[in-house]
């Protein structure tokens, strides 16, 4: 049960494709005030965001990057992450 | 009765029609099925934006941005988005017969520039000297949104610079290959009101967000960005819905020449029958005259 509660859902959208769903523990995205860092149970937050890169962490501490080219991200009121990507490569 | 040789002529023509058609028809269905799916890609991209824009205007009706500035309209800007090339039924006369009443409408209050994607159109307005500003075939390989972006940022700098005080969108919506429904929205100036209720029951904000850098930065450039993304759909729903209109015309086509084959087959046989009994009546009455003669 405790692995559920340290996860949140995150999904990158670019304007054609899902470059990524599923569940995270941690990520750190490049905003445009500096990076920052985000784990479950984040309070509602919209951001916009710089090129550069996002750092995934998964349950098993696995780490993976995601380079985007700008965007948003939306923390909602259910906690789950939403990253609009201006394009992903 | 036609000659037996001219019939088979027409039978072997209209079959070689109905390959084309019917390998027409096969292209089209896999290209839809690829944008059918990028169609939607793109509409949930859209929604989310307009989550976002929502919930910002949720609480701060007074945001402002150039975007949104209302001007008395002397001149106005009109996308048009057709297809390049034909043989896709009604597509592009619904298209531009809805634009071209609207643009006549408005001829006569204010200038009317256009702005056109795809040749059918450019070449009726044209012929018709309405005043066009651009030009651009349609990407016909598939849309990026590179292409739309170009196209999205010039009618943001024209009315920035005040040379269209209102933007028009002519497209067609796609929902399915036979659903397909030519639309006209307004692109600029934008108002936030007219985001709400978007298409998918959008779900209503109650808490508080945070915002960074602030609510204002954020408005910035998430508006040009949805006037882009606008754009960009509105020309990847044109381009699905002329290989919708291309599939269903062309399988109609093959299907009315399958018919005439086997119609013409069917005459054919007719005329073959009868060329070979009136050969066989004149074979048999000669040698009954014949016998006749020896007694």
């Amino acid at each position: 049960m405790q692995v559920f509660e340290k996860s949140f859902s995150l999904s990158v959208l670019t304007i054609d494709k899902v470059a990524f769903e599923g569940d995270v523990v941690s990520i750190v995205a490049p905003g445009s005030m500096g990076s920052f860092g985000i784990l479950v149970g984040h309070a509602p937050l919209v951001s916009s965001l710089e090129r550069g890169k996002l750092k995934l962490r998964y349950l098993d501490n696995r780490e993976e990057f995601i380079a985007i080219s700008g965007g948003f991200l939306e923390v909602n009121e259910k906690g789950e992450v939403i990253v609009l990507a201006d394009s992903e490569g | 009765m036609e000659s037996v040789r001219e019939i088979k002529r027409k039978i072997r023509s209209i079959k070689s029609i109905q390959q084309i058609t019917s390998a027409m028809e096969l292209i089209s269905v896999s290209r839809l099925r690829r944008l059918a799916s990028k169609v939607k890609m793109s509409r949930s991209y859209i929604n989310r934006l307009r989550e976002i824009i929502e919930n910002l205007s949720f609480t701060h009706e007074h945001l402002t941005h150039p975007l949104m500035v209302t001007r008395v309209p002397r001149a106005i800007g009109v996308l048009i988005i057709t297809s390049d090339r034909g043989l896709c039924g009604a597509y592009n006369s619904n298209i531009i017969r809805i634009a071209q009443s609207f643009v006549e409408d408005q001829s006569s209050k204010r200038e009317v520039k256009l702005i056109l994607i795809g040749k059918k159109g450019y070449d009726f307005f044209k012929k018709r000297s309405y005043q066009i500003i651009k030009y651009q075939p349609q990407p016909s390989k598939g849309i990026t949104f590179a292409d739309s972006h170009n196209i999205a940022q010039e009618l943001i700098k024209g009315y920035a610079e005040e040379r269209y005080d209102e933007i028009y969108l002519f497209f067609t919506k796609f929902t399915t290959a036979i659903h397909i429904y030519p639309t006209s929205i307004k692109l600029l100036p934008f108002k936030s009101s007219e985001v709400k209720g978007g298409e998918d029951g959008v779900a209503k904000f109650t808490s508080e967000y945070i915002f960074e850098p602030s609510r204002e930065k954020i408005w910035e450039t998430l508006l040009p960005r949805y006037v882009e993304t606008q754009v960009y759909q509105a020309i990847l729903e044109s381009l699905t819905s002329e290989y919708g209109a291309r599939m269903v015309s062309m399988k109609s086509a093959t299907e009315n020449a399958k018919h005439l084959v086997s119609d013409l087959t069917l005459i054919y046989n007719k005329a073959r029958q009868a060329a070979i009994t009136k050969e066989l009546l004149e074979i048999t009455s000669v040698t009954e005259a014949l016998r006749c003669g020896q007694h």
